[in-house]
């Protein structure tokens, strides 16, 4: 891919995780990314994290580790996981 | 009416206890009887069905405070099998049986914020101390009696624990259960549940059956995704001696 390619395939990525984020745990837009935390967000409970791990891995179309699974704490982090999958942001 | 001298309650709390299970035919004159019984005592729980407003608001009057409500749940065993991603990880949490030295560690474990939402935890005249020396009292009452505790792992390491017992009529009950402080908001909780429903599968049994507190909503809402139905309610209401 070309740089331009490139760039608007990041934002594409960040736009679907961002999505899912908000879906799932029906997060308020305004409340900042670094606040998207397991546990600190009222919906981010062991029910929803499996039905945001679920999601990503549909929409993504890749199948996680059981580890990665395990250590996805934060949306900042999720990203570090998704790009060890070939999924850049 | 049942009123029930709670005294092991001295030993795990500290203070004297008496439970009162109220039943649906009990009536406000029932209540009002029971004035002289709980006088002197330090602790009081009533466990009352639902909708029974007058019953309720009579407890209020006499100083009870409601502090939640337990919400009984059930499950056949007909497919254990747990939804989804959660039998992908499944697969690769075990469980057995706890020897001696894993009974250690895990009232090592109670003593930390384990049951943050246990009603003796949150009371304000108890804490987690006592929430923790009143669950290592019960595992071990339980134990005596033929209960059987187990570790859940992962990889080899010791995520969680539960604590399961059989009832007489081929239902299973487990009562207690957690992961353990580090493993925590990891996406593991499920298993604290499935792994019970597939011992009671293991054992033949046709049910399993156990409490759930409304303080804690993200066990309820496991239970259900692992297939659980709640099938009875009762308000816990708590009195202490001023």
């Amino acid at each position: 891919l070309g740089r331009n390619e490139r760039m608007y395939t990041n934002m594409e990525n960040e736009k679907m995780l961002r999505e899912i984020f908000i879906e799932t745990f029906e997060i308020d837009e305004n409340t900042p990314e670094s606040k998207w935390v397991y546990n600190a967000l009222p919906q981010w409970d062991s029910v929803g994290h499996m039905a945001m791990i679920s999601a990503v891995e549909d929409k993504f179309d890749v199948m996680l580790e059981t580890d990665d699974i395990i250590d996805w704490s934060s949306y900042e982090k999720g990203k570090e996981i998704l790009s060890k999958y070939g999924k850049d942001f | 009416m049942n009123v029930i001298d709670a005294f092991w309650e001295k030993r795990n709390l500290g203070v004297s206890c008496k439970e009162i299970i109220i039943s649906e035919g009990d009536t406000l004159e029932d209540i009002k009887l029971l004035k002289p019984e709980i006088e002197n005592i330090d602790y009081v729980v009533a466990k009352v069905p639902p909708a029974k407003f007058e019953i309720i608001a009579k407890l209020h009057e006499m100083g009870f405070v409601f502090i939640e409500a337990s919400l009984g749940v059930t499950r056949d065993l007909k497919n254990v099998e747990p939804p989804g991603l959660m039998n992908r990880m499944n697969k690769e949490i075990t469980y057995e049986k706890m020897l001696g030295h894993d009974i250690d560690k895990l009232y090592v474990e109670l003593n930390k914020n384990l049951f943050e939402t246990d009603r003796i935890f949150l009371d304000p005249n108890f804490g987690k101390d006592q929430a923790a020396h009143r669950y290592i009292c019960w595992i071990k009452d339980e134990l005596n009696k033929g209960a059987d505790v187990f570790n859940i792992s992962y990889k080899h390491n010791k995520i969680g624990f539960f604590v399961f017992k059989e009832l007489d009529n081929n239902v299973c009950y487990p009562f207690l259960a957690s992961l353990y402080d580090e493993y925590k908001s990891t996406g593991m909780g499920f298993s604290v549940i499935q792994k019970p429903i597939e011992e009671a599968k293991r054992r033949n049994c046709k049910l399993i059956s156990t409490y759930i507190s409304s303080n804690n909503m993200p066990i309820f809402k496991l239970h259900v995704a692992l297939g659980f139905k709640p099938d009875k309610i009762s308000y816990v209401l708590v009195k202490h001696k001023q």
